[in-house]
């Protein structure tokens, strides 16, 4: 097992590799000096001197290589240069917010999961009928509601009218992150929903569904036991990419809600053409879509006794 | 063609294509000149869905608006299809240096949210639709490429493309006249789903304000300048919001139904199928 | 005709399947009867019906087919006049059924005890233990090393492993009547026997009936004492099994085993032809177009079951010995 873990590990690092050059290069090719944008941010007068100097701190003056790898350095040690607005660290200003973001995607996760396992399983228990079109029906009508519309109407018409609901902001406990999880979440929900739908119906004309039949196993169990986490395996796989529509997803919601995440902080940066905490973010989020396929992975091995056997660890 | 969503889809579709495209011949009013003794009026007859918070008319805005998202998204697809599909054909048929580096950047694009990876890209060139039509390009090609490539993988080894191959035929001919016809039709549908997502990330790039300028209309941007009145004034992110929805709506009812044809498995039941004829599976 | 209690009784069991072409009795009228420590081998070719005999048996057809009409009476009950979840109870506790493909029994993400102990569980009030000691000594019963096997995944078993572990599955709780639908069909030879020990020990040691289907006559002379032959969804031949093997009735069986290389001396003769449609059945005899011996009355009028003089039945007009060949039926 661990040795599979450093094996996957160390795939991932010419992705990210790959991922912050190229953010290197677009911010090299894009128009505006940072020197300037960065003393324009910071109120200082741009005179040829403090250019000079700016240029010499931000190491502007060496070649697009060579910046690259003295980033990279700093990088590894954790530091990823200071922002431009704020002149602090960018570490620090990420791992200050972090935490709201990973409460934020933790929320949505566990509203799509809470809505798609209940939902899907009926709509395959109901497969045919009124309900299971009506189901359909809705799937296709939640997965085309873009998210910031849903949670705009979430705060017109939920938040504001019963008025104990906090819209904006975080800190009031677990209830202020329930709409912004149901944002986040309901996408994704009625996409699952279907999904697990099409492979339980799947599963349950697998020969071993009927040979438990055979067995006198209670329905409920059949379903619940045997079908229900047969069925599950193909959609862990899916959540890999799902994590990417969450991480992107909380771009969106964290500026609905007012959510003083990372997201926030990089559509901030991006509006400030603040380039240091742009590249940490992507850094960041590069780095947190790789832990949470590999994660993924892991639990895809949980659910599945034969993966490891194929890869003769079993 | 007998699912009715299908059919509901594809007159959404049209409809929406005709309201916005025939946009200058409908709409009552200029898109664009601001009047604020006119602000936020209710719907009437002068304004039949009202004024903006700068006077504007809404249904104008809202018919210019999907103009502006429906006729962005086609040129995203169109210009990803003219990258993606090309250079998938090479790399899968020519494999080697092309392929390899095609892969490589494959991995990385595909590693990465794709709105993260839009939101980063447009962010450093700078707010602006030409710039998100860039980034939208830029970061979803790949994934054209890379299903063409895995397609031509697999023809290469019909009979079709080796007797073509014997026959002399250059690779530029085979690739034009054998492989690009059977790598299409895919290509087709990919693109058909591939339209209602395009319309979510410019309407949400636009909403978060990287996309359309004002005074520009764009649904997205539109919802994003009714933020400060969604409770005094709900319509004014309602109209664009449920536009934005039926759109996309209108292409996964689209793209749905022509999965759902495409998909072959959805149509037989084999057990019954393989019993009449006394087949293996009735014994099984 | 024995003395022996009967367990099983089954008459004029029918199941349909409803398709485009029409509507399919792909069991038509089965009856047979069992006595406890007895073992009735059903045989057929492909697509016969035995199949969704065994299943009708459990009340298990996939839908859209259905059971129509018959008795099944199993301990004094019938079984299709049960709730349906009375008739649950009744599966995995008194009826057991084994299937062909042991890899199909087995959920592939759980461990072969669990299985077992989640039977003995749905129909026991026992403690994990005692069902998991229930499990072991099942599976010590049929030679495999137990403890390993319950831990074990289907997927890392043998086939033939995994067979005696869903045979151990199934007489976990002591069934009245077993089912084995081509349980042994899939294993070499030297497996097949091992199974067909095992089975043939328990069926003496226990008060059970075992329904033995198969297309193998051997495996089926190993362990039946009686044997049906069906065709078409129709018992066309039944008795003891010497009788059926050595004095066939029915052109079938005949056929049968004269394509069966451990049964005829002689030349191997394949049955000609193909089993008909049975979305599509004639009048007749359903065996006609494939019958060497076929008259006019085969293709006009349906034969019955019949009671032979020596001790067996069978349904084919050449039976009575007195077909009148412009097509009338003298009555016996």
């Amino acid at each position: 097992m661990l040795k599979y873990l450093v094996k996957r590990l160390l795939t991932l690092v010419p992705v990210l590799l790959g991922v912050t050059f190229i953010t290197f290069i677009l911010i090299d090719i894009a128009p505006g000096d940072p020197a300037e944008i960065m003393l324009n941010r910071r109120d200082i007068e741009v005179t040829p001197e403090n250019l000079e100097r700016a240029r010499e701190a931000l190491g502007l003056d060496e070649p697009l290589p060579l910046r690259y790898i003295n980033w990279l350095q700093g990088a590894v040690r954790g530091d990823l240069g200071t922002s431009f607005t704020t002149g602090e660290p960018v570490t620090r200003e990420i791992i200050s917010r972090l935490p709201a973001t990973i409460e934020l995607a933790a929320g949505g996760l566990v509203v799509m999961l809470a809505l798609a396992l209940p939902l899907g399983t009926i709509a395959a228990l109901l497969r045919g009928t009124v309900g299971d079109h009506l189901g359909r029906l809705t799937a296709l009508v939640g997965a085309s509601i873009p998210s910031f519309y849903l949670g705009l109407l979430l705060i017109t018409y939920i938040a504001v009218p019963t008025a104990w609901i906090p819209v904006m902001g975080r800190g009031e406990g677990l209830i202020g992150l329930v709409l912004p999880s149901l944002t986040l979440g309901f996408g994704l929900a009625a996409t699952y929903a279907r999904l697990l739908r099409a492979n339980l119906l799947e599963v349950l004309q697998l020969d071993f569904i009927r040979s438990a039949r055979a067995r006198g196993l209670k329905e409920t169990v059949i379903i619940g036991n045997h079908a229900l986490r047969n069925a599950l395996i193909p959609v862990v796989t899916l959540l890999g990419i799902t994590m990417g529509h969450l991480l992107g997803g909380t771009v969106v919601v964290e500026r609905i809600f007012a959510w003083p995440g990372v997201g926030r902080l990089a559509v901030d940066a991006i509006f400030n053409r603040n380039f240091p905490v742009i590249q940490g973010y992507v850094l960041l989020m590069g780095v947190a879509f790789v832990f949470m396929n590999l994660l993924i992975d892991l639990s895809y091995r949980l659910l599945d006794p034969r993966v490891k056997m194929e890869e003769g660890e079993g | 063609m007998r699912d009715p969503l299908f059919l509901a889809g594809l007159i959404m579709i049209l409809l929406i294509f005709i309201a916005t495209m025939a946009a200058p011949l409908l709409a009552p009013h200029d898109p664009l000149p601001v009047s604020l003794p006119e602000r936020l009026q209710p719907a009437g007859d002068d304004y039949p869905l009202g004024t903006d918070s700068l006077g504007r008319c809404l249904l104008t805005r809202l018919l210019y608006g999907g103009r502006v998202t429906l006729q962005y998204s086609l040129s995203v697809l169109v210009i990803i299809v003219l990258i993606g599909v090309p250079v998938g054909l090479v790399a899968g048929y020519l494999g080697g240096l092309v392929d390899g580096l095609l892969m490589r950047l494959a991995d990385i694009v595909l590693a990465f949210p794709n709105l993260i990876l839009a939101l980063v890209v447009t962010g450093i060139l700078g707010p602006g639709l030409l710039n998100v039509l860039i980034a939208l390009a830029l970061v979803s090609w790949v994934q054209y490429a890379r299903v063409v490539r895995g397609m031509v993988l697999s023809l290469k080894q019909k009979e079709f493309v080796l007797a073509a191959r014997a026959a002399g035929t250059s690779p530029a001919g085979i690739i034009w006249d054998h492989l690009l016809p059977n790598v299409l039709p895919p290509v087709v549908v990919m693109a058909t789903l591939n339209l209602g997502r395009l319309v979510l990330a410019i309407s949400t790039l636009s909403f978060l304000g990287l996309g359309a300028q004002p005074p520009d209309p764009e649904w997205g941007a539109m919802i994003n300048e009714a933020r400060n009145y969604i409770v005094s004034q709900p319509q004014l992110m309602l109209y664009p919001g449920t536009a934005i929805a039926f759109t996309v709506l209108g292409f996964n009812l689209l793209g749905d139904g022509l999965r759902d044809v495409l998909d072959p498995q959805e149509f037989s039941r084999p057990w019954i199928h393989s019993f009449g004829k006394g087949g293996q599976k009735a014994s099984a | 005709m024995e003395n022996k209690k009967k367990t099983v009784t089954v008459k004029n069991l029918t199941t349909v399947f409803p398709t485009s072409r029409g509507l399919i009795k792909a069991a038509n009228e089965i009856s047979f009867s069992m006595s406890e420590g007895s073992c009735l081998a059903l045989i057929g070719e492909s697509g016969a019906g035995k199949s969704v005999t065994a299943l009708s048996l459990l009340r298990l057809v996939p839908p859209p087919g259905r059971i129509t009409g018959g008795e099944i009476i199993l301990d004094n009950q019938d079984l299709l006049k049960l709730g349906s979840a009375e008739m649950r109870r009744v599966r995995g506790d008194d009826l057991a059924l084994v299937f062909q493909d042991s890899l199909s029994t087995f959920n592939p993400v759980r461990p072969i005890g669990a299985h077992i102990c989640e039977t003995i569980n749905t129909h026991r009030r026992l403690s994990n233990g005692e069902a998991k000691e229930i499990a072991l000594g099942k599976m010590a019963d049929m030679g495999l090393p137990a403890e390993r096997v319950f831990k074990s995944f289907p997927f890392q078993l043998s086939g033939g492993m995994r067979q005696r572990a869903a045979l151990a599955m199934a007489l976990s709780l002591h069934p009245k009547l077993l089912i084995t639908d081509e349980a042994t069909t899939s294993l070499d030879v030297t497996l097949q026997a091992q199974v067909l020990h095992y089975l043939k020990k328990h069926l003496q040691d226990c008060c059970m009936s075992v329904l033995f289907i198969s297309h193998d006559l051997a495996a089926a002379a190993a362990v039946a004492d009686r044997v049906a032959v069906i065709y078409a969804g129709r018992i066309v031949e039944s008795g003891p099994l010497k009788e059926v093997f050595q004095k066939p009735l029915h052109p079938y069986t005949e056929a049968l085993i004269g394509s069966h290389p451990s049964f005829c001396s002689g030349t191997l003769e394949p049955i000609k032809g193909s089993p008909p449609d049975l979305a599509n059945l004639s009048a007749g005899c359903s065996f006609v177009s494939r019958c060497s011996k076929a008259s006019g009355i085969c293709h006009q009028i349906a034969p019955v079951l019949q009671e032979a003089p020596t001790g067996h039945q069978a349904a084919c007009h050449l039976l009575i010995g007195k077909v009148v060949d412009d097509g009338e039926v003298a009555v016996s």
